[in-house]
């Protein structure tokens, strides 16, 4: 049984484009390789030995590309932590929470228990996208009425107590202080369609309860503001 | 080491051919005028457009977080980029840092009229092309060069084939290697890499076409 001659290639490559003997443009042939479908042949190439020769040669040459556009390369942490933390040092809130303990006093930054809210609410089904914030005394100026009874006994001190640095020294984060103006505040884009207002309550436990685990800020107050939804 | 099927006619893939004949002008910086066409609904590589655009917003407003959480989503791919770029990662971590203080510096300009992403890889293939013209003509030790990696000699060998590959792309003319780059490391379309790269999509095939021809000429002259 002979196998009959391939019929020419017709395509609508431009004239000057590369081609093998056949006539089939190359850059059609390095498309497909490419692509990853070398085995699908066209009935030109089912019956052509040159196409399936340079198919089956660049195939095999474009392996290592394709092994090289497949490595699962990141940027070293500790490079982009380092740029971060310089471009953060011009604009970071400096505020840090004090836990007093029988041994000592563990100070948490608010930067760490805004990036605590805002991975925990990122993860949460239907948030598209999430930035928290820390909102409270801070924003205070000095001799506010409502600064001055921070270290009173507080009936709705629900939490535990967590006081910044001295107030000369700059603002204060209270977080765990109910009725208070110390809160977590979550910014976020939610998937249109899910249900909003059980979202926000969904978020506000998970958020609170992270919070709990990872710093100790158990339970805080979560604002959560639903500022787009995204189709 | 050549233990794959023989070239087409027992030759080499160029000979098969009619030579191209053209050459490309050195590398020229992207203008900021670009294109402004978007990126697919998706985004480059599935991340999530609207997302870049909500957080784009709050960042050019004088947000940190958003600018932060923005680099954050795009810090693998600027640093890959550079990466094969360049082909070295000391000089793709030096260009990633300068990417990310650029962003920084200057994402309140940035005016949405193309998306993020286009606006953002353009500033990386740009700070790649100056990175270049700054160093010195000097070929960076790869991890293939080490004759002592252990493994087996399979993995040894397909290591060094890859590290290979991430050489001769390196060493591209820099107008053929941003496109295939973009195209072939990155998947974004011809259209996405025209944006980029403020071509016209034809001549963005075309300089793929030929990117993809040197460096499977290399590639067989290696193996």
């Amino acid at each position: 049984m002979t196998t009959p001659p391939a019929r020419p290639y017709e395509g609508d490559e431009q004239p000057d484009t590369d081609r093998l003997p056949c006539g089939a443009p190359i850059d059609r042939l390095l498309d497909q390789v490419s692509a990853g479908t070398a085995s699908d042949r066209t009935d030109h190439q089912e019956q052509c030995p040159h196409c399936q020769a340079a198919l089956a040669e660049y195939d095999r040459l474009w392996t290592p590309v394709r092994e090289l556009a497949a490595d699962d390369v990141k940027a070293p942490d500790s490079l982009l932590d380092e740029t971060l933390r310089r471009l953060r040092s011009t604009t970071s809130d400096p505020t840090f929470a004090s836990i007093p303990g029988p041994d000592g006093t563990t100070r948490v930054s608010a930067r760490v228990i805004v990036v605590t809210a805002r991975e925990t609410a990122q993860d949460v089904e239907g948030v598209r996208i999430a930035l928290g914030k820390i909102v409270g005394p801070e924003a205070r100026s000095p001799g506010d009425p409502a600064a001055d009874d921070e270290n009173q006994s507080d009936d709705s001190l629900i939490g535990a107590r967590v006081e910044g640095p001295a107030r000369d020294d700059g603002p204060r984060v209270v977080a765990g202080v109910a009725g208070r103006s110390t809160a977590i505040e979550i910014t976020l884009a939610a998937q249109y369609g899910v249900d909003l207002i059980a979202l926000g309550e969904r978020l506000r436990a998970d958020v609170a309860r992270r919070i709990g685990t990872v710093t100790g800020l158990h339970p805080v107050t979560v604002s959560v503001v639903i500022d787009d939804v995204f189709t | 080491m050549n233990d794959g099927p023989s070239s087409p006619s027992g030759s080499s893939l160029s000979s098969l051919t009619r030579p191209t004949g053209s050459s490309d002008a050195d590398d020229q910086l992207i203008g900021a005028t670009g294109s402004s066409e978007q990126m697919s609904p998706d985004g480059a590589g599935g991340l999530d457009a609207q997302a870049d655009q909500w957080l784009v917003v709050k960042a050019s407003s004088g947000d940190p977080q958003a600018m932060e959480v923005l680099i954050r989503r795009h810090r693998d791919r600027i640093y890959r980029i550079a990466l094969r770029m360049l082909g070295s990662r000391e000089d793709a971590e030096d260009v990633t840092q300068e990417v990310v203080i650029q962003v920084w510096s200057v994402i309140a300009g940035f005016s949405g009229a193309s998306a993020f992403t286009t606006w953002l890889y353009r500033i990386v293939v740009n700070r790649c092309i100056s990175h270049q013209r700054r160093q010195r003509p000097t070929r960076p030790l790869s991890e293939g060069d080490d004759p002592s990696t252990p493994g087996p000699e399979n993995a040894v060998l397909a290591r060094q084939r890859v590290e290979a590959t991430a050489d001769a792309l390196a060493r591209l003319p820099g107008p053929l290697r941003s496109p295939l780059v973009l195209h072939e490391m990155e998947g974004l379309s011809y259209r996405e890499v025209a944006a980029i790269l403020n071509l016209s999509e034809p001549k963005v095939r075309g300089r793929i076409y030929r990117a993809r021809r040197q460096l499977v000429d290399d590639l067989q002259d290696w193996s």
